[in-house]
């Protein structure tokens, strides 16, 4: 077995074992689930609230699929983020803080393999995630209403795997710079609200990583949203993102 | 003989603060070589420069000669290990990372998990003592069959019969395995070590064999005598006696330090009878690594 097989192996397990998975994956399919039923029952809902209420005229609301994903995406874009900075944002200032790295970078494992390994890894499980969850309000969608454009799922997990993965290079980036784990998870969280205060600014949604923030929201809705540029910047600042950890790392005194 | 490790005036400093001073000293391949020194002395500096984890500020450290194809196996001061893993899973995780054949990992985990005392393995890491810890620690540093096995305060966390274990296991490795073992525990270096080097303050003091060691001090035998009651009588009539140079006092105990041991031999059996005090035991006493130690970082201070 090769030393980084047996790293990607002790990664992977480290998720499926250990609080990750749960943070991971119960939230964001508790969303996938919840999200159809919510636009599928809020019709009924409402009118049965303001027939009582009788204060408005009868007005019919006829659910679809788009109110589904839409729930759903506005759930993604808020809930990502967060959990993507708690689980990446700790990893490597946590294995340098308790010196479980020292034993691994003592064996012969490089420090690139080590930070990269830990982004495929991270990724891998974000992308994963995404996948189920939408796939999850795909199928109840597709049981619920007629017609459901196969393009839309496909859409989001682009969108939303492209932005998971900037998000796990950040954390990461800021996991190798800072010694403290609350101070690196910290930093995440600052620089995320940055990001979502950038998104109100219109040339930072259309040329830089921020777009895709605002297009996760909007990509089922609006056919003519362009996330090419958001999208090649933000795989230019995940490489860049990256390459500055293992730079940095690889400096580091443990 | 090859060098494994090699130390050339190595300084590593922290921004005021010198944590090791212009440090040399050499490891011969398959010996076995204790560093010790007090805490804070720059032991686990040295390592931690020595693995790459630390850059030395000036100086150069090398492994084998700069043969990179070396194995090195590492036990740190306090293992950290992953609580979710069993025993078997990291070694097996860790033999991975030395690239050890699967064939070989088959034959050599569940080995080092029955001289560990750590069962099958099964179990996970969490529900481990202090003391399992370290010996899997010491397994992990074992598993890919190193070239050179570093060991920072090894048995600190064992009971005597785990320090014996351990002490025996790397007197076995001597010839095959060149050992490091850095620890501020006299007992751990004392016996097993072929050269030992005293640190403090990031400076080598003094380095040798035991034997070189003493000489180098001059440290005499003493005698002791371990007496019933009255022993500030006979301590002062000890002092009172021209052969004798010191007299210590532990307890029951006497430690003297004399110009002629045969003339003590004699006489020191008279004196406690004249001071009506009785003798328990009397020995010979040869100094240890610890006196050693104590006389050196005595002389530095």
């Amino acid at each position: 077995m090769s030393p980084r097989r047996a790293f990607l192996q002790k990664e992977i397990m480290e998720y499926l074992r250990t609080w990750r998975i749960w943070l991971l994956v119960l939230p964001v399919l508790i969303f996938a689930i919840i999200g159809p039923a919510f636009s599928y029952f809020t019709a009924d809902f409402t009118g049965e609230v303001l027939d009582i209420a009788d204060t408005y005229e009868e007005e019919t609301i006829t659910p679809d699929w788009f109110a589904a994903y839409s729930q759903w995406t506005y759930s993604l874009r808020q809930i990502l983020p967060v959990l993507l900075v708690l689980i990446a944002g700790s990893t490597i200032a946590g294995e340098c803080a308790t010196g479980t790295a020292i034993p691994i970078l003592a064996s012969g494992l490089s420090r690139r393999d080590f930070v990269v390994l830990k982004f495929a890894v991270a990724s891998g499980m974000a992308c994963a995630v995404i996948v189920a969850g939408t796939l999850t309000i795909h199928l109840i969608s597709l049981m619920l209403y007629p017609q459901v454009p196969w393009l839309a799922p496909v859409a989001v997990i682009g969108v939303a795997s492209l932005l998971a993965m900037l998000l796990i290079a950040m954390a990461l980036f800021f996991s190798t710079i800072m010694p403290d784990v609350f101070g690196a998870v910290g930093l995440e969280m600052f620089l995320f609200l940055a990001l979502a205060a950038a998104s109100l600014w219109e040339p930072a949604r259309r040329y830089s990583p921020v777009g895709l923030l605002t297009s996760l929201s909007d990509i089922v809705k609006y056919n003519e949203i362009n996330v090419l540029v958001p999208g090649i910047s933000a795989v230019v600042c995940t490489i860049l993102l990256v390459m500055m950890s293992v730079s940095v790392f690889e400096r580091r005194e443990l | 003989m090859t060098i494994a490790v090699r130390f050339d005036h190595v300084t590593k400093r922290y921004d005021d603060e010198i944590a090791l001073d212009d440090l040399s000293f050499t490891i011969n391949a398959g010996s076995i070589y204790g560093l010790v020194g007090r805490n804070g002395a720059g032991k686990t500096t040295a390592i931690r420069i020595l693995l790459g984890l630390a850059k030395a500020t000036s100086g150069q450290v090398s492994l084998f000669e700069g043969d990179r194809s070396r194995r090195v196996g590492y036990l740190p001061d306090v293992p950290a290990l992953y609580d979710w893993m069993t025993g078997a899973e990291y070694l097996r995780m860790m033999a991975g990372l030395a690239n050890v054949p699967m064939a070989e990992q088959q034959q050599r985990i569940p080995a080092l998990l029955e001289l560990s005392h750590l069962g099958d393995g099964h179990d996970r890491i969490g529900t481990y003592s202090l003391g399992m810890r370290q010996r899997l620690g010491l397994a992990q540093a074992l598993v890919g069959n190193p070239d050179l096995l570093i060991l920072d305060e090894p048995t600190s966390a064992l009971d005597p019969l785990g320090q014996r274990e351990t002490h025996d296991l790397i007197r076995s490795l001597r010839g095959k395995t060149t050992v490091m073992i850095c620890s501020h525990f006299m007992d751990d270096v004392e016996s097993i070590a072929d050269t030992i080097g005293i640190l403090e303050n990031g400076q080598l003091l003094a380095e040798g064999s035991m034997a070189q060691l003493r000489a180098g001090v001059d440290l005499s035998e003493t005698i002791e005598v371990e007496l019933t009651d009255r022993i500030a009588e006979v301590e002062h009539a000890l002092l009172r006696e021209s052969w004798v140079l010191a007299v210590d006092t532990r307890g029951k105990t006497l430690r003297i330090h004399a110009t002629d041991d045969e003339i003590g031999w004699r006489r020191i059996p008279i004196i406690v009878g004249e001071e009506q005090s009785g003798i328990i035991h009397m020995d010979a006493h040869v100094p240890s690594l610890e006196d050693v130690f104590i006389s050196l970082a005595g002389e530095e201070e």
